[in-house]
């Protein structure tokens, strides 16, 4: 174990225990991460940092069902994942009580997933690619966000966002389509 | 935690007073309590003890076993099971001391193979019978029994050569 592992876990040993002063330093230790999480998700500074915030609560009041430990077979999640986990569900939720988020459609997404051809998101500049995704719908930025930037697999965010496997492959692969076109054409227009 | 290189916004101003407050106003109450200790833990070696003589009348509850499968491979389970279990049984007779510790090396193990085997169940359920995870179970009886089998090629070669060597002493 690390010696940051060792910080944060004594931390959360006193968190368990009630310590307010050591809930704060989680906070401060995540903040930044879990805000990008949920920004990227929700949209709005106000919302995103409300979602955080809530999350964070969550977490704590939850905690004991938090495993450190490994069990027979079960993965070991690190806490970082645990809490973004629970900052990325509340979002979700919030979307769907903002109807932001269309449950229709989904299921109607047939079977074909175009072939993807190989692009390289990596050469792209950050803010380009975050400006790119948020010309998206709200379910293939949802989707594509989770896959590219927070790098879930198809399975976690099907479970996410309560979609069949074969539905989540096929959104990220014509999200990743359309990304692709939008990004080329404001760079078309950009040399314009 | 780590730099995510798209991490690029920040909260506005004045987040940790605002998280500050919230805190205060909702009271997170852990529930590990130091003072119910002692008593969480008769609770948890009472329950621990109600599991376990319940698994023992009532096995295989988590996934789904091999026997679920088709009445052949209900056969080949009982089969497998009762190959291993007869194994386990003359190797539990020859325990000695010179021997114990490959016994308990080989035990094991076979232990090991069954928490895997236990993983395989619960993939079988949540796969719906995929052929693969099938494969892999049987795969891991087999294994499990190659185990047990050389295990007891092994202790009879050692009394063999033993007796052998007690033999020429004798003559």
């Amino acid at each position: 174990m690390s010696d940051k592992n060792i910080h944060i876990k004594a931390l959360l040993d006193r968190c368990l225990k009630g310590d307010q002063k050591a809930y704060f330093e989680i906070y401060k230790l995540y903040y930044h991460a879990m805000y990008n999480a949920a920004i990227r998700i929700m949209n709005d500074a106000m919302e995103a940092e409300d979602m955080m915030q809530e999350a964070f609560l969550t977490a704590f009041q939850k905690l004991d069902t938090f495993k450190q430990k490994s069990r027979f077979g079960k993965k070991v999640v690190p806490f970082g994942a645990w809490l973004k986990r629970i900052v990325i569900n509340k979002c979700i939720s919030q979307l769907k009580k903002n109807d932001k988020f269309i449950d229709t459609n989904l299921e109607i997404i047939g079977e074909a997933v175009e072939e993807e051809q190989g692009h390289d998101f990596e050469k792209h500049q950050v803010a380009e690619v975050m400006k790119g995704l948020n010309t998206l719908n709200t379910n293939y930025k949802t989707a594509l966000t989770l896959n590219l930037i927070e790098g879930y697999d198809y399975e976690e965010i099907g479970e996410i966002m309560n979609i069949s496997n074969q539905n989540c492959r096929t959104i990220i692969s014509r999200a990743k389509n359309k990304l692709r076109n939008n990004i080329l054409q404001s760079n078309a227009q950009q040399q314009i | 935690m780590h730099n995510n290189k798209f991490d690029i916004y920040e909260p506005s101003e004045g987040h940790f007073e605002r998280f500050e407050s919230r805190l205060e106003a909702t009271t997170v109450e852990p529930k590990a309590k130091n003072v119910h200790y002692t008593k969480w833990y008769l609770m948890a070696a009472s329950l621990a003890l109600l599991v376990s003589l319940w698994y023992n009348f009532k096995p295989n509850e988590a996934g789904l076993d091999l026997a679920d499968v088709s009445p052949e491979m209900k056969e080949t389970q009982s089969y497998f099971v009762n190959a291993i279990q007869t194994e386990i049984k003359q190797i539990n007779l020859q325990k000695d001391e010179a021997n114990e510790l490959i016994i308990n090396h080989a035990l094991e193990k076979v232990q090991d193979l069954e928490i895997a085997y236990n993983n395989l169940k619960i993939e079988l359920e949540k796969s719906g019978f995929d052929k693969r995870i099938i494969n892999a179970m049987i795969f891991n009886f087999q294994q499990r029994i190659e185990i047990l089998q050389d295990l007891l090629n092994q202790i009879n070669n050692f009394k063999n050569s033993k007796d052998e060597t007690n033999i020429q002493n004798y003559v």
